[in-house]
């Protein structure tokens, strides 16, 4: 279709990540990650919530503490506590399910570095799948 | 005119420049920033005025100018009936520090006498003023804005949880066509938070009791009561019609095809959808913000998504998303402040609090991407067979 204002490269079109990324990207990739390094001295962590969905496979809680650099350390270590949530957040090939969203600072992580966002002790990890009910 | 009127007159001339109809003609055109205020008052307005002009009658100038013209040093161009009572509006405005001022020479009478463009406004009857009273004391609504809601359609494809609150906001605040599509009957489990609908009214449809509810509250708009249920041969027919769509559904497969036929027809999709205690609301504008697929490629699988009938809601909670989704109707429908487009808004009633959530559009998006046809995508109906 003709109309492609307001689009975003995303890792869907492998637009983004490796050595895809813009300049600006770039910088603030090195900005984040130089953050993450001079955090992470004294193991702090990031915290992710869990959606309603989820809450039976994560022991009932609405957020979880999780140590990482990136989401995708962050999720290790969510799925070493609660291994059943790995099948219903992340494919067998260990991608991101197209059916669940992670926003990372309120940044969905498709338009940033997919599982390589880098995270701060700071940073708050939304999962977000697909709610139905309406009526 | 006495001697002290002309001397008022002769003073205020040496203040406001004072241009003719086909120069303030000009400066509308030409520029973007002016802003034309008639000052007349309100009879004379109803009767025609300049387009785009915004109405501040002389008398309410002082009270009401800066909510209508907050950057004082926008090019502001007054006009009344001949020239003269906009002279001292112009002399007013100078005086409440406004820089740029100047007055139409001959006023509307000129203006039209030119040939010039001008515009009636639809007037609002006595009854619609007193109903909609509350509406036209706030500058971002107003006459104009009341108007327009009045000549606005709004399609609400369920009158369940989400579409029921939503309704019944929408049609108090005269949104003038309401079209609710739903194929259910009103059960005793939907009274929990279905306000349209009460107990007299179990075995009855939804849409028929939607209608009766609406139009006793108010007989100034017309509900148009489908019967139905969206399915893929419909729904580019009745979506067409409507200025803006309200997704108040429980399923996917309806959610995927409403969204794929509003990219179609270009119309906007005010989403919200509610599980227990939080709930989620944003707007899908086609081109101008994501998609539904663009946020959701593929839907979950049924143990991730159940609809409330499974999951169970708390009653309040539709109400509240119902309420954010009416809200955002109406920004849409005035084209005032920022809708959620390309912004997801999600709420926790136990913790009250909410989150923003920041969308983008996927340039490979079957349905509102680059090479995309949303004419025939799958709406899994047979993968969602959970509603």
């Amino acid at each position: 279709m003709a109309h492609q204002a307001n689009l975003t490269p995303s890792v869907f079109d492998g637009a983004v990540g490796g050595s895809g990324l813009s300049a600006a990207a770039q910088r603030r990739q090195e900005i984040t990650q130089g953050e993450c390094h001079l955090s992470y001295e004294g193991q702090p962590m990031s915290t992710i919530r869990i959606p309603p969905v989820l809450r039976g496979n994560a022991g009932g809680n609405k957020q979880v503490a999780a140590q990482g650099t990136t989401l995708r350390e962050a999720l290790a270590d969510l799925f070493e506590r609660y291994p059943a949530l790995q099948t219903q957040i992340l494919t067998d090939d260990g991608a991101l399910n197209q059916y669940v969203n992670v926003f990372v600072d309120e940044q969905d992580i498709r338009y940033q570095l997919g599982l390589e966002t880098p995270i701060t002790p700071t940073s708050t990890i939304i999962l977000l799948p697909a709610m139905a009910g309406g009526r | 005119m006495g001697d002290a009127s002309n001397a008022i007159l002769r003073q205020v001339r040496q203040e406001v420049p004072e241009i003719r109809p086909s120069e303030a003609q000009r400066r509308i055109q030409t520029g973007d920033a002016v802003r034309v205020v008639d000052v007349r008052e309100r009879m004379e307005w109803n009767d025609g005025h300049l387009p785009g002009a915004v109405h501040v009658p002389r008398g309410f100038l002082e009270l009401q100018i800066e909510e209508s013209i907050p950057d004082k040093d926008s090019p502001v161009i007054l006009y009344c009936a001949g020239g003269v009572r906009s002279l001292l509006a112009g002399a007013t405005l100078r005086q409440m520090g406004y820089t740029n001022v100047t007055s139409m020479a001959g006023g509307y009478n000129a203006w039209a006498a030119s040939g010039l463009p001008t515009e009636k406004p639809v007037v609002l009857t006595t009854d619609q003023r007193r109903r909609y009273s509350r509406h036209l004391l706030v500058p971002e609504v107003g006459e104009d804005g009341q108007s327009k809601l009045l000549q606005s359609k709004v399609l609400l494809v369920g009158a369940g949880g989400l579409g029921a609150p939503a309704a019944y906001y929408l049609a108090a605040a005269g949104v003038g066509t309401l079209g609710i599509i739903d194929s259910d009957i009103v059960e005793e489990s939907n009274l929990q938070r279905q306000i349209l609908h009460n107990t007299k009214r179990v075995g009855m449809p939804k849409v028929e009791s939607a209608r009766m509810t609406l139009t006793e509250l108010n007989p100034d708009i017309k509900v148009v009561a489908i019967n139905d249920r969206l399915t893929k041969e419909n729904v580019r027919d009745l979506i067409w019609d409507y200025d803006v769509i309200l997704d108040g559904t429980d399923n996917f497969p309806t959610r995927y095809l409403l969204n794929d036929a509003s990219i179609l027809a270009g119309k906007p999709v005010v989403h919200g959808s509610v599980f227990r205690f939080e709930g989620q609301v944003t707007v899908f504008k086609p081109f101008d913000g994501p998609c539904y697929r663009c946020l959701f490629p593929l839907p979950p699988p049924p143990e991730l998504a159940p609809n409330c009938a499974e999951a169970g809601v708390l009653g309040v909670l539709p109400g509240t998303i119902g309420m954010l989704q009416a809200t955002e109707v109406i920004k849409l429908l005035l084209g005032i402040g920022d809708p959620l487009v390309g912004r997801l808004l999600t709420y926790d009633a136990l913790t009250e609090t909410f989150d923003e959530l920041r969308l983008s559009r996927n340039p490979q998006c079957p349905a509102c991407g680059i090479d995309a046809h949303p004419e025939d995508l799958p709406t899994y109906e047979e993968i969602c067979a959970i509603a």
